[in-house]
């Protein structure tokens, strides 16, 4: 399977939020990074891929279907988790397990489904995939929301910042499901702190101020000519590893 | 989880003497009663899902403006129709303001500003058409509105009341978990089920909300209404552990709440709608303290 983004203008609020230039070709399965500033873009590129944000100009291509501007289209293929989804929490009490079996009913699933065990593997106890989401920390419930992403059954994974609510010690375990999963998908991670996520990443695509700076390998693009553009003085040199300040990487 | 199952076998224990007490006066009372709970007992769950409270306020509104301007535009235009016709035609008038709230929140507008303009248009505009229904000596009585009158329901209004109160339980049902979905993941419930799913699901929440509404004004009142929309997910919602138990504990208070107001109303000869809401309260307050 290949994702193909061919010169695309993303629009969000009115305005566009998003161009990129030229063609990026992505293959599965792998790991792609989406990284740059915050308002950069990183969001809307996601966004766009899960047909959701609206997409003026250009064609985004899964094995030549163009699903731009096509959620029901995009949704035979993708998976989204929306950033800070753990901030979202329902009137009702509804359960991880019963969140988890409705996502699969609604994707018509129903065959070797079992709920309780996906959830554990993304360390949600059994006590808690019974418990109401609103009695959950933040970090569990952004670990139900990545268990619903990565556990869909669809080649393309959408994350975006997806361990912003863990602690470190979850961001390592989470990352090593993240990492096990693009072994059969294509996933495309945004976050600000890539080097969880490193050694798997197959690809970086880098975004600031609505434009595509670069993407390829990891070797490629975090070169200190090119992090210097887009991040200036927040990019320091240190014991031979490049560092971004201000919580970017 | 042990003393919940306990509290609502109590519950259920108590529905059934609620219910037999005044079925033995007129059993239309009682399943009237009951009809009207269950119905309100299920839409509750749905708007809260959603977080529509909203349509707690545009939907009993609306219901007040169509029972008001329909019978006065009768009157004028000098048609007369059977209570069957009159019923639907309000139904069928006051749905219209909720469905385009649904579609303009759908479309990204604002639910507030949605909500202002739809309540207090719909509440100039009836209180206009009841005043003109007074000088003309037409229309439904204030009191009915704002009361509602349930014990006084001929057996075919009541036999409509009853089709019009299982359709909105039905409906209710049916997509309570594509709200659910849609209230948590709107993303996911843009990516994967089919537009005509999707339809239908805007479709029920509108069918089971104007049904219960529009469908059943003259027997509980506009006033009743905002109670019996929002109080029983709010009381299910502090004493469920999930989202299964919430619409059954709903629809099992709603339904309680109802057959214990109008047992009440009958001993102390009180209005059941201003009893039926003054319950409920009472019980969303225990349930906030139980829970705190």
């Amino acid at each position: 399977m290949e994702l193909r983004i061919e010169n695309i203008a993303v629009a969000r609020g009115g305005s566009i939020a998003l161009r990129i230039d030229g063609e990026v070709r992505l293959a599965s399965p792998g790991l792609v990074q989406v990284i740059g500033p915050n308002g950069g873009g990183k969001t809307t590129l996601l966004l766009a891929l899960a047909g959701l944000a609206k997409t003026v100009r250009g064609r985004i291509l899964v094995d030549g279907i163009n699903i731009a501007s096509d959620p029901e289209k995009a949704g035979r293929f993708v998976s989204f988790m929306p950033q800070d989804i753990w901030s979202r929490v329902p009137q009702l009490p509804l359960t991880p397990i019963e969140l988890l079996t409705l996502h699969y009913k609604t994707l018509g699933i129903v065959e070797g489904v079992e709920p309780e065990s996906l959830l554990e593997s993304v360390g949600v106890s059994r006590s808690a995939a019974r418990s109401p989401l609103h009695m959950l920390s933040p970090g569990v419930r952004q670990r139900v929301f990545l268990a619903i992403a990565v556990f869909s059954r669809k080649p393309i994974v959408l994350l975006d910042e997806p361990l912003s609510a863990i602690d470190p010690e979850g961001r390592v375990e989470l990352s090593r499901v993240i990492a096990g999963a693009s072994r059969d998908n294509l996933i495309l991670v945004s976050s600000h702190d890539p080097e969880l996520l490193l050694d798997s990443t197959s690809t970086i695509i880098l975004v600031a101020s609505g434009r595509l700076v670069a993407w390829g390998p990891s070797g490629e693009v975090l070169r200190e000519d090119i992090l210097e553009r887009v991040y200036g003085e927040l990019l320091t040199a240190y014991a031979g590893h490049l560092h971004i300040t201000e919580g970017h990487h | 989880m042990t003393n919940n199952r306990v509290i609502t076998g109590a519950i259920a224990a108590l529905v059934a003497a609620l219910f037999v007490l005044p079925f033995r006066i007129n059993p239309m009372w009682s399943i009237e009663l009951s009809l009207i709970g269950l119905a309100f007992g299920a839409t509750s769950p749905v708007i809260a899902s959603r977080r529509l409270y909203y349509l707690a306020a545009v939907a009993p509104h609306s219901a007040f403006l169509a029972a008001s301007v329909v019978p006065l535009a009768l009157a004028l235009s000098g048609l007369y129709l059977g209570y069957g016709a009159l019923y639907t035609l309000i139904a069928l008038v006051g749905s219209i303001p909720i469905a385009l709230s649904v579609l303009a929140i759908s479309r990204g507008s604002s639910s507030d500003l949605v909500a202002t303009l739809l309540v207090a248009g719909a509440a100039s505009v009836a209180i206009l058409a009841q005043f003109a229904a007074n000088m003309e000596g037409a229309g439904i009585p204030l009191s009915t509105l704002i009361a509602g009158d349930p014990l006084f329901l001929t057996p075919k209004e009541a036999a409509l009341t009853s089709i019009v109160a299982l359709a909105s339980l039905a409906a209710s049902i049916s997509v309570y978990w594509y709200h659910l979905y849609t209230g948590i993941y709107p993303e996911g419930s843009l990516l994967y089920p089919s537009k005509l799913r999707r339809a239908l699901g805007e479709a029920g929440l509108v069918v089971s909300v104007a049904a219960s509404t529009t469908g059943l004004v003259l027997a509980t009142g506009f006033i009743l209404q905002h109670a019996l929309l929002l109080l029983p997910s709010i009381i299910a919602s502090r004493i469920s552990r999930s989202a299964s138990e919430a619409m059954r504990t709903s629809i099992l208070v709603s339904l309680a709440s109802s057959l214990a107001g109008l047992n009440i109303a009958l001993a102390l000869d009180l209005p059941p709608s201003g009893v039926i809401a003054l319950i409920l309260l009472m019980l969303a307050l225990l349930a906030s303290v139980s829970r705190d």
